[in-house]
């Protein structure tokens, strides 16, 4: 069990490690090459314009001024304002971060029940028909680049058979709130998430085969067998548990991806959310974007290696900290 | 374990599937949504508010919301927009516009004079601009309000040009005194009006999602009478091959500014099989060259840059078929051969000098101008930065291969966007010190274009897009002069006379033009002037359900 010391002192830890990843995500930013100002007055501003924006930006100061600046900003909540957006920065950020989660999030689901499921079933018959057609395919799948799988998914699913959507979270004129809005939804991320998925299920379906292999192969499983366990329990309450180890390890990577999305695959599907937005952030320079983006993506790092670790001790009691 | 088997059985059923698989495909493109038109664009706009925005994302969505004065008809004749008739004085320097009477900002406040007059007093010339040049050249002494509906320009020096009132930064957006006339320049950036603007056009803002999509309703007070759809929809998609699919699928009526650059020539022809379809393709307004920088710092690294016989060199060993075809692998891409592009406006020069593929020549001209080979056939070797998201990458290999083949090595230096947009395209320092690089500008379809461009007064510090910093002085001279020409035809004959000094001099080698396409689903009518390509964008305001 994690002790309440342990529990504590890295709680103690989380507000200097945010603020360390803070400082250095926020000298990176404006070491790339790269003016903001001059970005976002755009062709027609003239020097004078351009220098009126860099003083709006806050930019003409000393890297500790304008890094005290924010952080005067950030203590009571305040993000700061996106100049390519011209809005606040979490008013942005928020909304993209929601539907990135969600999108990520069923995309996570389904992969690790597929996956994990899959990889069992492999390893209930390792060189059987399944297991072999199913290292191969995944194989294939984790070879193909998703923007490939996205336009195939929207050629063969959503144009040939309009069974789907071809992009977007919504219909044009959907929202939250509009009666039918769950159904619509449903429907627009059925395919942007098992692009996202595919990948995944291909790696926790090998994972999950090899670690089942390994355990299979040990004593307490021969010991489980003579004892007239049924296959099921066999697998499922003896091998599987013990073969989650390496598993959690990959979920817990796996979490951290979750936040950032994948700016490929909502390219693809024009999915309005966080991957996207960082990527149009970068190229604009958009500083209190990136850094906001930075903060909460670190937040849920540090959080999600904090859970991984506590799940170590549930399901393996000779882990202590 | 159990063997692999299907029994033929299985198999006849799996064949047939896939053989009723494709005719369950190719479905009819239905309608989106009745009573809206949806359009796919690739323009992303992050404000709807003009004073703010002046990109050409901006300007493609808001040019539905917000009208000018005077518009252009499709001949790029000045023809009546909010101003209802106006009148010129006889030496040109007065020009006094009536307006309508029944013109509602979207808020239901009426349109008056006052706002006109604040407009361009605060907006238009408020503030360092290409226009405060131009109305300064013309000795602009002020704009008053004669009573509510009437509105006098006065200037001293020259001639009012009528296209100035569509063509120059914020002058064909006009916007709404009573909401902004206490808001200070600094408070613009942050002000709502970025995200919920109110204009006088034919279209009101119902919804708008920065970035992604926005959601006009028709202005049913609009004074030229309310749209004939209720409501227009313009939905951001960055990626062609994603807005072709949607259009496929039926999600959206039409595709604005569809580009088939890199790789996707085939599609072209897929969408125009595709059933009840109309595709219009067109030559876009930009020209894509090889530029000479003619700043101070890159002249003294390279002198040869002021001597016309190496930019002469340089233009007589590219081969422009080739390497159009080698880089784009048969997209239609029209080649260029001049440095303003082609218009249905009078004053295009289709006489100017070409410079046809001669790598002999092109060694001669090195030699004479003193640029030796070493031994090993090397005459310069030239860094040249360019940014791949603009400029395909195998374009500047195949060009880096032509140059090589008489003795000219190219360092090409990738870029990311941002990266080169603000350390050159954007810039005040323009080109900075480098020699060359390739890159797309849009001179555009009216002659104050080619100024913005070549005329030494607009370089960038300045608000102008003469990045490279070129002088000449005929060249000024010849186009402060046609600005200012009453006499139509004379200033046709300086226009031209310009275009074939560029080309004489080589200040940059034209390589292409975009090819776009607008599609639109032949259930929506459409008049010429909305569908017809233009620099200036168009609002989506003659559409109509078949």
């Amino acid at each position: 069990m994690a002790t309440t010391r342990y529990l504590r002192s890295v709680l103690l830890l989380l507000l200097p490690t945010l603020l360390l990843v803070t400082i250095i995500n926020f000298v990176l930013v404006r070491m790339a090459p790269g003016d903001p100002a001059v970005l976002i007055a755009g062709p027609d501003a003239t020097l004078a314009q351009v220098e009126q924006i860099r003083e709006s930006l806050g930019l003409n100061g000393s890297i500790i001024d304008q890094l005290l600046a924010y952080f005067g900003k950030l203590i009571v909540g305040d993000f700061g304002y996106s100049y390519t957006f011209k809005q606040p920065v979490m008013d942005i950020l928020l909304p993209k971060m929601g539907n990135t989660l969600l999108l990520s999030g069923i995309a996570f689901i389904f992969s690790l029940v597929v996956g994990v499921g899959l990889g069992i079933l492999s390893a209930t018959r390792p060189g059987g028909i399944a297991d072999r057609i199913g290292v191969a395919t995944s194989v294939i799948i984790y070879a193909m680049p998703s923007f490939l799988i996205g336009v195939l998914a929207i050629m063969i699913f959503a144009v040939y058979w309009r069974w789907f959507p071809t992009e977007g979270m919504f219909s044009l004129g959907m929202k939250w709130g509009k009666e039918g809005a769950f159904g619509d939804l449903v429907r627009h991320i059925v395919l942007p998430a098992a692009t996202l998925a595919l990948p995944n299920i291909a790696l926790f379906a090998r994972m999950t085969r090899s670690s089942m292999l390994e355990v299979i192969k040990q004593d307490y499983i021969v010991l489980a067998r003579s004892k007239g366990l049924n296959e099921r329990a066999v697998y499922i309450r003896h091998g599987f548990r013990n073969a989650l180890m390496s598993v959690v390890t990959l979920i817990g990577l796996a979490v951290s991806n979750l936040l950032m999305g994948s700016a490929i695959v909502e390219t693809v599907f024009s999915w309005p959310g966080m991957g996207k937005l960082m990527y149009d952030a970068v190229t604009l320079r958009d500083y209190n974007i990136l850094l906001g983006g930075f903060i909460v993506f670190s937040l849920v790092q540090l959080l999600s290696s904090l859970i991984t670790d506590i799940v170590y001790t549930r399901l393996d009691p000779r882990v202590r900290y | 374990m159990t063997k692999f088997e299907i029994s033929r059985r299985q198999l006849l059923g799996m064949l047939g599937a896939a053989t009723v698989l494709p005719l369950v495909g190719s479905l009819p493109v239905q309608a989106a949504i009745p009573g809206t038109l949806v359009i796919a664009t690739p323009y992303s706009a992050k404000s709807l508010f003009p004073a703010v925005d002046q990109s050409s994302a901006g300007k493609a969505m808001f040019v539905n919301i917000f009208e000018g004065l005077v518009r252009f008809d499709v001949g790029y004749n000045v023809i009546p927009g909010m101003a209802e008739s106006w009148e010129r004085s006889a030496d040109g320097l007065t020009v006094t516009f009536k307006l309508a009477q029944n013109i509602k900002w979207h808020d239901g406040t009426p349109f008056t004079a006052a706002d006109v007059v604040w407009h361009f007093e605060r907006i238009v010339l408020g503030r360092e601009s290409r226009a405060k040049t131009i109305f300064n050249k013309a000795g602009f002494v002020g704009v008053t309000a004669k009573d509510d509906y009437t509105v006098e320009f006065i200037a001293t020096d020259v001639p009012w040009d009528m296209s100035w009132f569509v063509t120059l930064p914020y002058a064909s957006t006009i916007l709404p005194k009573h909401l902004l006339e206490n808001v200070s320049e600094e408070d613009l950036q942050t002000h709502e009006f970025n995200t919920a603007p109110i204009g006088t056009g034919p279209w009101k803002v119902s919804e708008f999602q920065a970035g992604e999509l926005l959601i006009l309703d028709a202005n049913a007070d609009y004074y030229r009478g309310a749209p004939q759809m209720d409501q227009l929809i313009l939905r951001t998609i960055a990626q062609p091959q994603s807005a072709m699919l949607a259009y496929e699928a039926g999600e959206v009526d039409a595709l604005h500014e569809w580009y088939a650059n890199i790789g996707l020539a085939s599609q072209i022809e897929r969408i125009k099989a595709l059933p009840d379809t109309e595709v219009i393709e067109y030559t876009y307004y930009n020209l894509v060259r090889l530029i000479f920088n003619y700043r101070e710092e890159a002249v003294a690294k390279y002198p040869w840059l002021t001597d016309v016989r190496v930019r002469r060199a340089f233009a007589h060993a590219i081969d422009k078929d080739t390497l159009i075809e080698r880089a784009f692998g048969g997209a239609p891409i029209p080649r260029a051969d001049g440095l303003f592009t082609k218009t249905n406006v009078a004053n295009y020069n289709d006489q100017v000098a070409v410079y046809e593929y001669d790598v002999e020549k092109s060694k001669a001209l090195f030699e004479e101008a003193g640029i030796t080979a070493d031994a090993n056939g090397v005459r310069l070797t030239l860094p040249m930065p360019y940014t791949s998201g603009e400029t395909p990458d195998t374009l500047i290999q195949v060009l880096a291969q032509m140059l090589a083949q008489v003795g000219v090595i190219i360092q090409a230096e990738p870029l990311e966007s941002g990266a080169y947009s603000s350390k050159y395209w954007l810039s005040p320092t323009g080109w900075g010190d480098i020699p060359l690089t390739v890159f797309s500008l849009t001179p555009g379809a009216m002659p104050e274009g080619i100024s913005n461009i070549y005329h030494s007064d607009f370089t960038p510090d300045k608000g102008g897009r003469n990045a490279s910093f070129y002088k000449n002085e005929e060249v000024d001279a010849l186009l402060d002069g046609a600005l200012v020409e009453a006499d139509a035809e004379k200033q046709i004959e300086m226009y031209k006379k310009v275009q074939a000094i560029l080309m004489d001099e080589v200040v940059a080698v034209p390589l292409y033009q975009s090819y776009l396409a607008q599609v639109w689903n032949t259930r929506i009518g459409h008049d010429e002037a909305v569908s017809r390509p233009t620099h200036f964008f168009t609002p989506f305001y003659q559409v109509w359900e078949k």
